[in-house]
């Protein structure tokens, strides 16, 4: 390795902050990217009759193979119940940490709360009926008995429909949404797809910006006037607006607006970016003596660039990375937000935002979505911070 | 070997065009040193990079011919262009501290030109000749010399770099632009009896661009001074020390400090300042600051080339001339 | 370069001024008052002429005087509404351009038509109208209009008012081609007789022929005389205009027709057939720039209410009109009581809800399960007795939610496929997990139509057995990875669900999870609302989820007439193309008597059933409200046919000492110890 980028290692390593955050960023990235493992509804291993099944990573197993009815895939917690009331079978199954995949909708068993509403409903209306007998002098007392009455059938009526709160028992460590999914499991599995998204566009953009903001430079002249207004005109362009043409367009021809058109709509107006940095880099490094001692040497003009003029700039993209990553998950996530992102069955950020800020009265949704939003940010900016303290030429050399 | 003929070198400015080569023109047989002089500002560098081609573009345009081997260089396309680069001609610039890449290690840096040169060439051996050539200029242990990064090495040492990217190629032409200006005395010298070295090996002419009159006289066949562009005086180097005849060589010679001379009596300076190149008019360039009055005439009507004896020409005005003549007579 | 750059760059500049000054000077907020003419001023147009025929003397006449009355006599008058909109209307017209916004109904509650429907026994009453009657062949309905009706500027209502509207609605200058089509063809003409006297005569009998005549007038003296314009249209056009107006068709034009008719017949098979050309009539139009002239005009109106102030983009405020000549009749006593009405715009629900606790606004439709189960569980209000909660069972057309297949569709073509995905939808699912149970499911597409709607007809219930043996028939046989099941050629199960509401997802989503289970996948395509309706319109959706407003009887033909099949821009949502259901379509649209349109309709609805273009999903036969307690209303609370607590009959009144007495105990936060109860009302709860 390059004793400077030796030396920056070093910086960066020192930087408690920062290589903590990575640490901890690499493991949540780890974590998602392995997100079937973790949170999943289906099995990990299931042991039946002698042979072994891995259905997580397995075409989906019709229930039948298990001794189940039906012909559709395995429900593999109703399996497990099954399992556990014959043990003397010895077939066993192993779930992931988290028994729901982001998609998996959980039922809620009314029968008892049915029954405890009913309980409570006689409870309290005997109470104020006994009360009634007089009811101008206790026209207090009934009124806050009333109070605590509609509140207890309230709260316990709410138990019958989702969003639920946090529960260990059910195994739904930070709640339900309004539909009934695992809110943990969307953020895991919405993390993923926003840390690829912002990868993926990082990477293409970064591809781009590089090409086109070296050319500028290098080339300078017409091109680079011709490019500068063209930058100026895309980026004068209101996205939101263009989102919603592009995707009627795109619907018009029998496409959704999915994935990869969010990648290519956000990639056509947000190339720009780096396209100006890497200008202004290769402009002051153009100029520089070792350019003019390549050129000397016989070097073409793509070498030039490529070999000797970027690896310069090479610190200023690493630099801005972090940067650029957290900007497009907040992209990515306030479009899914105002509801032009990915296709709504999707697990996305934003959507949780959306979900969390419709249902306030269920504050766990908002919660969550907010604090993981912030702490991956956290972390992201922190890396980006140490890369930047890291590369910072003011400290290559100083005087003491 | 090299011909330059009516070199003349402008660039666009903002609204203007400035020359800051005004028609050049010089021979350079094979094996010799020309030695270039000037002030600051007299256009060396300009001219040096106008032989290869290097100037900024698009501001920097050339005219003329520059010949190599009868092959015109400026009239050559961009793939021609790069074969010559380092390969025929190569350069050594003036600050060794920026003229190396920081983030390559000397060893992939001596290596490119290699790889530019002989696409066929192996790493292996790109390798051992780049090692050959770091030995070749005293570079002391090489090998390891070969894996570090230019910060990591002495401004003497970077120096020695250069020169060993520029003759890797064996080039028959080497241009250096005061390759020893960042140097101290010690390394100047050094480095200059490696330039001689070398030159004796290969056979190969050299243009060496400096200030220092002192390193002109050790190290050149011939010499040519340059002032605003022009060239004023041209001559083998011994008969230019002894009979300077132009008044601005003169005053250059005057500047130079001699052994001779005692330590306290002050340094000649050449008063006033080198004309900015926006102010040039077409006349004797030198004439405001030569101290004797110039017409209107002399300072626009160009002067004539003269040829004093057969090696020896001289760009002067009558104005300059007689006034010469009649400060000599006394 | 550099001058060409500095010009470039001085008009990009000079362009962002202008359009922010444009929209500065369109956001300054001004109050605009309606401004007043006395009747003195008001120029009397040229009346139009009194027809040739006889008023006929063996009419039966009715009067619809028969009816109960459905307001409270305990209403009192004063206090203002406050209620919200979600964006400002684009203008106030009720015809042209961007005129039907969601504020349309409120400006057009209070246009009284020749006659209305009694809310609970769905009888004639009468409004504008004294007393109809019908000719014997059914095809004029004669009315005697109120000598008492008046226009909120003090004219009084006459014959005239309504020729002008026909006459207005028929003309170009509108830019209304639904209105004009409309009027051309279910309004043949309007006969005055005298000031008070005309027939309006339909082109065909029909059934509910009083309802089909009891046309709206428009005020003749506001908008002045009509002038005659020269104007293109195609040919079939012109003449069918032309014969409508009563002129004769000139030479030229016939022999125009006669040219273009003898070029159609000699063209040759497989040649294009020629283009109808264009001709140039006279025909009657409104001033020049109408549509542009009356965007933000505040025409009169008959009815109880009208604009008296806005601010554009913020607000609009309706002024009860204290001398309304109907104030005193026997069906309009006691009803439209608040003073004032005033729509605020706030264009975030949530934003609204917060202004409705606050007591801002004076109720909030807390229909969706959502609000009602968990945003408005508990409210502070509520509990110190200020406010009360309304779920209101009524009894009227219901609007049709459904899931619309693409027959189209290459795959979605096949029956058995849609019965296969029908019978995988597990709706009632849905209904009891995101819906907390309170939508009810739709059997027909048209509920709540009285006998017009099937009685018996059931829809199609989540059945796995049967999904999988549909399937199993379409070919799907095999399952693929992510258990999704597959055909042969590879094609797997998996269509994209179109939808407009973003709040619709959760639904969507129950059922993509069930559906899944069975190897179905839904895709959920979803996205800006009106893109998602173009699409829908264009027939660019494989499965649409979508619904339709009600009407006064069942419509069929929009939405399932072969002749909008395979063509854009149409209801025909499942491009269904079927002889059977379009000739009885048509049947049941010319039928005249009820039992007869009646039968047709359950038969349609059965053909429907078995050819499954489409499955009903959801109604929601009530309504339910938050209301601040100083909102009064009957003690029957609201008759079967009203849309909330406040809609176009204005039983409701504001207790204005209540009001005062809530707000001072508010700021105290004293308790009103009554907790009021929450009012669920079913007595119309159940029925067809
Ligand atoms: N890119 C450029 N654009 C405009 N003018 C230039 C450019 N490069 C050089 N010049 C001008 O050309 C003239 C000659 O410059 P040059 O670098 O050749 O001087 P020099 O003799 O090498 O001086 P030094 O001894 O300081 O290196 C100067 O007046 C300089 O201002
Ligand atoms: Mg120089």
């Amino acid at each position: 390795m390059n004793p400077i980028n030796q030396q920056r290692w070093q910086r960066f390593s020192k930087n408690k902050m920062a290589m903590l955050s990575l640490k901890i960023f690499l493991a949540l990235t780890i974590i998602s990217l392995l997100s079937e493992v973790f949170f999943n509804d289906k099995a990990l291993v299931v042991y039946y009759k002698g042979e072994m099944h891995f259905p997580f990573i397995q075409n989906a197993i019709p229930a039948k193979t298990f001794g189940l009815e039906n012909e559709s895939e395995a429900n593999y917690l109703e399996l497990q119940k099954t399992f556990r009331k014959k043990p003397e079978d010895g077939n066993w199954l192993m779930m992931p940490f988290i028994p729901y995949h982001y998609r998996s909708i959980t039922k809620i068993d009314t029968e008892p709360i049915d029954l405890q509403l009913k309980k409570t409903e006689d409870f309290y209306s005997k109470q104020i009926k006994e009360l009634q007998i007089d009811p101008n002098a206790n026209k207090e007392k009934i009124y806050q008995l009333k109070l605590t009455r509609n509140q207890a059938l309230g709260k316990l009526d709410s138990q019958k429909y989702h969003p639920l709160p946090p529960s260990l028992a059910r195994k739904h460590f930070l709640g339900t949404d309004s539909t009934g999914r695992d809110i943990l499991a969307q953020l895991s599995y919405g993390y993923r797809i926003a840390i690829a998204f912002a990868i993926i566009l990082l990477i293409i953009n970064y591809i781009i910006g590089i090409a086109i903001g070296c050319a500028m430079g290098y080339l300078g002249s017409w091109y680079d006037l011709l490019m500068q207004r063209v930058i100026e005109v895309l980026s004068n362009i209101p996205f939101l607006y263009i989102i919603i043409i592009i995707a009627a367009i795109l619907r018009s021809h029998g496409f959704t607006m999915g994935f990869w058109a969010l990648v290519g709509i956000y990639v056509s107006l947000g190339w720009m970016g780096m396209t100006w940095y890497m200008r202004t880099a290769t402009l002051k490094e153009k100029s520089r003596e070792y350019v003019l001692a390549a050129r000397a040497a016989g070097a073409s003009d793509t070498r030039i660039v490529f070999k000797h003029i970027l690896p310069n700039v090479v610190s200023l993209l690493v630099t801005f990375a972090p940067f650029s990553i957290s900007g497009s998950i907040i992209g990515l996530t306030s479009l899914d937000f105002l509801g032009y992102g990915l296709p709504k069955d999707y697990p996305s950020w934003g959507s949780l935002i959306k979900l969390g800020t419709d249902n306030i009265q269920a504050p766990w949704i908002i919660t969550s979505i907010v604090c993981a939003m912030v702490l991956v940010l956290f972390l992201i900016n922190a890396v980006g911070e140490g890369i930047r303290q890291a590369f910072d030429p003011k400290k290559i050399s100083h005087f003491e | 070997m090299l011909q330059v003929k009516n070199l003349s070198t402008t660039f666009a400015l903002e609204n203007e065009t400035v020359c800051a080569v005004d028609k050049l023109s010089f021979d350079l047989p094979q094996g010799k040193t020309l030695g270039i002089v000037g002030e600051s500002g007299s256009g060396k560098s300009v001219s040096a990079l106008s032989i290869l081609r290097l100037l900024p573009r698009p501001m920097g345009q050339s005219t003329g011919e520059v010949l190599v081997d009868g092959k015109n260089i400026l009239d050559m396309n961009p793939e021609e262009m790069l074969k010559i680069r380092g390969n025929k001609i190569s350069m050594i610039f003036q600050e060794p501290m920026t003229a190396l890449n920081p983030v390559h290690s000397v060893g992939k840096q001596l290596m490119e030109t290699f790889f530019l040169h002989f696409p066929e060439i192996t790493k292996a051996d790109a390798w051992n000749r780049s090692l050959e050539m770091l030995t070749k200029v005293g570079i002391p242990a090489p090998d390891k010399r070969m894996h570090e990064y230019p910060h990591q090495l002495s401004g003497g040492m970077r120096q020695r770099v250069m020169i060993a990217i520029a003759l890797s190629c064996e080039p028959d032409i080497l241009i250096a632009d005061e390759p020893t200006t960042a140097l101290d005395v010690t390394v100047q010298a050094q480095i200059i009896q490696l330039m001689k070295d070398l030159q004796k090996k290969n056979n190969m002419s050299i243009i060496f661009i400096t200030h220092d009159l002192g390193v002109v006289a050790e190290s050149c066949d011939e010499v040519l001074v340059m002032y605003a562009g022009r060239m004023v005086e041209q001559a083998p180097v011994i008969e230019l020390f002894e009979k300077p005849s132009h008044p601005y060589t003169k005053a250059l010679m005057a500047s130079l400090p001699q052994l001779s001379q005692q330590r306290k009596t002050q340094l000649q300076t050449i008063s006033g300042l080198v004309p900015s190149l926006k102010e040039l008019k077409d006349g004797c360039r030198f004439g405001p600051r030569s101290g004797f009055p110039h017409d209107e005439e002399s300072l626009t009507k160009r002067p004539e080339i003269q040829q004093i004896t057969e090696s020896h020409r001289i760009e002067w005005c009558p104005i300059c001339q007689k006034a010469l003549q009649e400060t000599s007579l006394c | 370069m550099k001058k060409y750059l500095t010009v470039v760059g001085f008009l990009f500049f000079a362009s962002i001024l202008t359009i922010i000054l444009l929209a500065a000077r369109k956001n300054t907020f001004l109050r605009e008052t309606r401004e007043n003419i006395s009747i003195a001023d008001i120029k009397r147009p040229k009346p139009f002429p009194i027809c040739d025929e006889q008023w006929p003397t063996d009419l039966v006449w009715h009067n619809g005087m028969d009816q109960d009355i459905f307001s409270d006599p305990k209403a009192t008058k004063g206090g203002t509404w406050n209620t919200s909109l979600t964006s400002f209307p684009p203008n106030f017209r009720q015809v042209g351009p961007d005129s039907n916004s969601g504020f349309r109904g409120a400006m057009d509650d209070n246009d009284l038509g020749l006659v209305d429907v009694h809310p609970v026994t769905q009888k004639l009453i009468p409004a504008l109208a004294k007393e109809w009657a019908i000719s014997k062949d059914r095809t004029i309905v004669y009315f005697k209009i109120d000598p008492d009706a008046k226009w909120d500027d003090g004219m009084p209502v006459i014959a005239d008012d309504f020729i002008f509207r026909l006459k207005a609605m028929r003309s170009p200058g509108i830019v209304a081609p639904w209105y004009n089509q409309y009027y051309s063809t279910m309004v043949s003409d309007i006969l005055k007789f005298d000031k008070h006297k005309i027939a309006v005569k339909l082109p065909s009998p029909m059934a509910d022929t009083v309802l089909k005549a009891a046309m709206r007038p428009l005020p003749y003296h506001y908008y002045g005389e009509l002038r005659e314009i020269r104007k293109k249209y195609p040919l079939s056009r012109a003449i069918s205009y032309l014969k409508r107006d009563n002129k004769e068709v000139p030479p030229n034009i016939l022999k125009i027709k006669d040219e273009y008719e003898s070029s159609v017949t000699s063209a040759k098979e497989g040649e294009k057939t020629p283009k109808e050309p264009s001709v140039e009539i006279t025909v009657e139009d409104v001033e020049a720039n109408w549509v542009k002239n009356h965007n933000w005009k505040i025409q009169p109106r008959t009815g109880p209410y009208n604009i008296s102030s806005f601010i554009k983009g913020k607000e609009v405020t309706f002024e009860r009109n204290k001398n309304w000549w109907a104030k005193d009749k026997k069906y309009y006593k006691n009803r439209y009581n608040v003073d004032q009405i005033r729509y605020t715009v706030i264009r975030d629900t949530n934003l609204a809800f917060e202004k409705f606790k606050l007591g801002q606004l004076d109720q909030f439709a807390l229909l969706l399960p959502n609000y009602w189960h968990s945003k408005a569980k508990y409210l502070d209000p509520v509990d110190r007795g200020y406010m009360q909660k309304l779920w209101f069972y009524t009894q009227k057309p219901e609007g049709s939610s459904q899931i619309s297949f693409n027959l189209d569709h290459p795959r979605l073509k096949d029956k058995n496929l849609r019965l296969g995905i029908i019978y995988a939808l597990n709706i009632q699912n849905m209904l009891d997990t995101v819906l907390y149970g309170d939508y009810e499911r739709s059997e027909t597409f048209h509920e709540g139509y009285g006998e017009y709607s099937h009685p018996t007809l059931k829809a199609r219930r989540f059945n796995p057995q049967k999904a999988i043996e549909y399937f199993n028939k379409a070919g799907y046989t095999k399952i693929a990875r992510d258990g999704v099941r597959i055909n042969d050629k590879g094609e797997i199960l998996s269509f994209k669900i179109l939808y407009a509401a973003p709040f619709h997802t959760q639904r969507i989503l129950a059922l993509q999870n069930e559906a899944k289970k069975l190897g179905l996948h839904l895709e959920l395509d979803n996205f800006d609302t009106t893109a998602v309706f173009k699409a829908m319109l264009n027939k660019e959706h494989e499965i649409a989820w979508h619904g339709w407003g009600a009407g006064l009887r069942p419509q069929y033909r929009g939405q399932f007439h072969q002749s909008f099949a395979h063509k854009k821009q149409n209801n025909n949502l499942s491009n269904l193309d079927d002889d059977e259901v379009s000739q009885m379509i048509d049947e049941y649209r010319f039928a005249l008597d009820t039992p007869t349109r009646v039968e047709l309709a359950h038969k349609i609805e059965e053909r429907l059933f078995e050819l499954a273009p489409a499955v009903p999903t959801y109604k929601v036969p009530y309504f339910r409200q938050g209301l601040w307690r100083w909102v009064k209303y009957p003690p029957f609370i609201a008759t079967p046919s009203n849309d909330m607590i406040m809609d176009a009959y204005g039983l409701f009144w504001i207790d204005v000492e209540l009001q005062k007495e809530i707000r001072a105990k508010m700021t105290k936060k004293e308790i009103i110890y009554d907790i009021p109860p929450l009012i669920k009302n079913t007595r119309y709860k159940g029925a067809p």
